[in-house]
């Protein structure tokens, strides 16, 4: 009966360790499985990313921006009175209506901090830089949708505003007119090589790979 | 009698040994060894069992899976690595590809029908594949389709004829396309790399999971340069240009060019002309760009001074050569003004007063006697007289009786602006920060001197033109006839222009040259380096100097005061 039972307990330790290392590699093999099927749907996205990269790379590349530049849009590199050192200098370019505000932001931008924190108006003592010329250089905007709008009023009146917001009113000022200069230097293209571009553009995403032409239609 | 019996009888008949125990007192009974020994075995088997068990259990948990084993993807994306510009834009791309290869003896479909179906799914006429898939007399095994998409590669593969195998294969995209081909070069149907760097770094390349292989170059002065070579070329309808735009400080490239260019995509044959690289494999004469380093050399060695003059008044005969000057002054000039004037009388006296063996070593230091030093596989061996008399000296003085690559002339006019220090050219992106090491071969102070007489050329000299209004461009213009079937030719040359800019502290040295330009009318017919090259520069720098972080000022320059007497205007 003793000898019984103790066989019956090994031969039952035996079944069970290998039926619990049979479910273990079996569960290892599963798991294993999927990642194997994870790694390859990361290389198919990879691919696919990649092929679409390729893609954008060939159809984005410099020698097709210079073609376009060459007979359509006929940019040139700014000229050395173009590049400005400062925005102080940049805001000589405004139409005189509108630059007291601006002036008044590139000034405390640029100027020393003032020791007393009773803030001054010093618009009206800031000049264009008379160096650069008059904005009349330019010749009005052609496309109307680049305007210059009035400064919001500036917030905390009378009090000191803090660098960051300074920063940022002049920036915002800077770009307002790099915009309107841009949109000055940039005669409109015609119409009809609009819908050139605009067929030519067409006709390649028809003859694009499918992964480009799935993400061009999206 | 049974056998177990007949076991205790032989063990009971057998005489114990003089050193074993008595067996009546120590022996168990037999048939409990027996089970004793079964128990044994049984436990050994147990044992190993549980041991083999661990063992699985170990590897299933503990070891890790071989990465991406069975990923059929990396088998073309780990092939070759990328090529990429200094900021990490596509010059090459490993892209997935497939060779579609048919062995007729294993097809199972009667060849013309699937020979009809191949041609519907290509849209090509079937009797394009019929002598393919026949595969000759001996059907012999062949490439149906080389770098089919994976999109075709899986139509084909659903066909289901075991004749025909889809096989991964090595395959590039050269997003840039004919931009910067010379550089990056190609690769092979075997998927090694055949010219540029493709060549040079193929080992590097194929190193499976290779970080991409960085250029020094910037794509963006890259376009810029190619651009402007071509315009000037198409202007004046010259036989090729190169270019090359590098760090003094460095030595990095950061664009070079020849053209004509070929598209990597499709390189064409072998001995297409367009493979050949203009500003690294070709040597020419550079003319009057060598009168900066005689120059400098002079200055370096002591054997002429700033205030020196030099007798430019009559042509000098020497040997067989008579040395005249382009534009005769006639008189006494002043070092400066032979430079601006680009005196070949003043300079041929320069060159005398530094005699051969100064020359040579110096010529060597510079690297002008030895093959191009740079990664690329296409370089250029100079060509230099072979016996160097006096007459050699004075005419390789100003850049006549030696030929070297335009790279060649680029490092040497880096040296000239960075201080004095030469280091070899590289197309392999430096880290920032680092310093690359060079030897000394200028003093600064020639330097200094040197860096104030190629911006008075270009202020005041044969190279006016190539003035960009802000970004203080210092330089030389170099005219040279060339050599066909080794006799100078009246009629065509080679018009360069090498300076730096700015040189009040340069950072980049500029060369554009064209190879056999023709006048035009806005230059009155002539086609030297002031008209033709010059310009190029010009418009070159005004494009990259904003891009590589020089910006115009008016406001400050080199001082060329006191180097001229009075305010001297060269001619061109």
């Amino acid at each position: 009966m003793n000898r019984s039972l103790v066989t019956l307990v090994q031969v039952s330790a035996a079944i069970a360790v290998s039926l619990g290392g049979y479910i273990v590699s079996a569960t290892v093999g599963q798991e294993r499985d999927r990642i194997a099927s994870l790694h390859r749907n990361i290389d198919r996205d990879e691919a696919e990313i990649r092929s679409l990269a390729g893609a954008i790379d060939a159809r984005a590349g410099l020698p097709s921006v210079q073609a376009w530049n060459d007979h359509l849009l006929a940019l040139s590199a700014p000229a050395p009175a173009q590049i400005l050192d400062s925005p102080a200098r940049l805001v000589a370019y405004m139409p005189s209506a509108d630059a007291p505000a601006i002036v008044q932001a590139v000034a405390q931008d640029t100027a020393p901090a003032p020791e007393a924190t009773r803030p001054t108006l010093i618009a009206s003592q800031i000049a264009p830089s008379p160096s650069l010329g008059s904005p009349s250089h330019f010749p009005p905007p052609v496309r109307g949708s680049v305007g210059l709008t009035p400064p919001s009023p500036e917030p905390g009146e009378g009090q000191m505003r803090s660098t960051r917001e300074r920063e940022v009113a002049v920036r915002a000022a800077a770009t307002q007119v790099t915009s309107t200069l841009i949109a000055a230097r940039v005669p409109a293209p015609p119409s009809a090589d609009l819908a050139d571009l605009t067929q030519s553009i067409g006709r390649e995403l028809k003859a694009v790979d499918s992964p480009v032409r799935r993400v061009a239609l999206r | 009698m049974s056998a177990a019996a007949t076991f205790v009888d032989a063990r009971a008949a057998r005489a114990p040994r003089p050193w074993q125990a008595p067996a009546e007192a120590a022996a168990p009974l037999p048939i409990e060894r027996a089970r004793a020994r079964l128990t044994l075995a049984l436990l050994g088997f147990v044992a190993v069992t549980f041991v083999l068990v661990l063992r699985l259990m170990g590897l299933a948990l503990l070891s890790a899976p071989p990465a991406h084993a069975n990923s059929a993807q990396l088998a073309w994306s780990s092939s070759r690595a990328d090529i990429v510009d200094r900021y990490g834009r596509a010059l090459a791309r490993g892209v997935e590809s497939y060779a579609i290869v048919v062995r007729p003896k294993q097809l199972v479909t009667p060849a013309p029908m699937l020979a009809a179906r191949l041609g519907q799914l290509f849209d090509r006429d079937p009797a394009s594949f019929a002598a393919r898939l026949s595969g000759g007399p001996k059907r012999l095994s062949g490439f149906l389709l080389r770098r089919a998409s994976p999109e075709m590669a899986r139509r084909v593969n659903a066909l289901g004829d075991p004749g025909i195998e889809i096989e991964p294969e090595a395959s590039r995209a050269y997003p840039q396309r004919q931009l910067a081909a010379h550089i990056v070069g190609f690769i092979g149907d075997e998927g090694h790399g055949l010219a540029g760097m493709e060549r040079a770094s193929d080992k590097s390349l194929l190193t499976p999971h290779a970080a991409p292989l960085t250029l020094s170059l910037d794509l963006r002065v890259q376009q810029a340069l190619e651009s402007e070579l071509a315009a000037g070329m198409a202007k004046h309808s010259a036989a090729g240009a190169a270019g090359v735009v590098m760090d003094v400080d460095t030595g990095e490239v950061v664009a070079m060019a020849s053209l004509p260019a070929y598209d990597p995509a499709n390189p064409g044959g072998p001995r297409d002309p367009s493979h050949f690289d203009n500003a690294t494999l070709g040597v020419y004469e550079l003319g009057s760009t060598f009168k900066a380093i005689t120059i400098a050399m002079a200055l370096d060695t002591g054997a002429i001074a700033m205030k020196d003059s030099f007798d430019a008044r009559a042509p000098i005969h020497v040997g067989r050569f008579t040395i005249h000057d382009d534009h005769p002054k006639s008189r006494i000039l002043s070092l400066p003004e032979v430079f601006i004037y680009s005196s070949n009388i003043g300079t041929a006296r320069i060159a005398q007063k530094v005699g051969e063996e100064r020359q040579r070593a110096y010529l060597q230091r510079i690297g002008f006697l030895d093959t191009l030093q740079v990664e690329l596989p296409e370089r250029g061996k100079p060509q230099f007289p072979a016996t160097w008399g006096e007459s050699a000296v004075m005419t390789v003085g100003f850049g006549h009786g030696i030929a070297v690559s335009p790279l060649h002339l680029a490092t040497a006019y880096a040296a000239l602006v960075n201080g004095g220090v030469w280091r070899p050219a590289t197309l392999l992106k430096v880290a920032p920060g680092t310093d690359r090491p060079g030897k000394r071969v200028f003093s600064q102070e020639t330097s200094d001197h040197m860096r104030a007489l190629m911006r008075l050329v270009v202020m005041k000299g044969t190279a006016r033109q190539a003035e960009a209004k802000g970004y203080r461009i210092g330089g030389k213009t170099g005219t040279a006839n060339k050599v066909i079937g080794g006799r100078y030719s009246q009629g065509k040359v080679v018009s360069t222009f090498a300076g730096a800019f700015p040189m009040d502290h340069p950072r980049y040295v500029v060369l554009a040259m064209l190879d056999t330009p023709q006048g035009t009318k806005d230059t009155y017919g002539f086609k030297t380096a002031g008209w033709v090259s010059a310009p190029i520069v010009r418009k070159l720098v005004e494009r990259i100097g904003p891009m590589l972080g020089v910006a115009p000022d008016m406001t400050h320059d080199i001082s060329v005061e006191g180097l001229l007497p009075g305010d001297a205007k060269a001619e061109e």
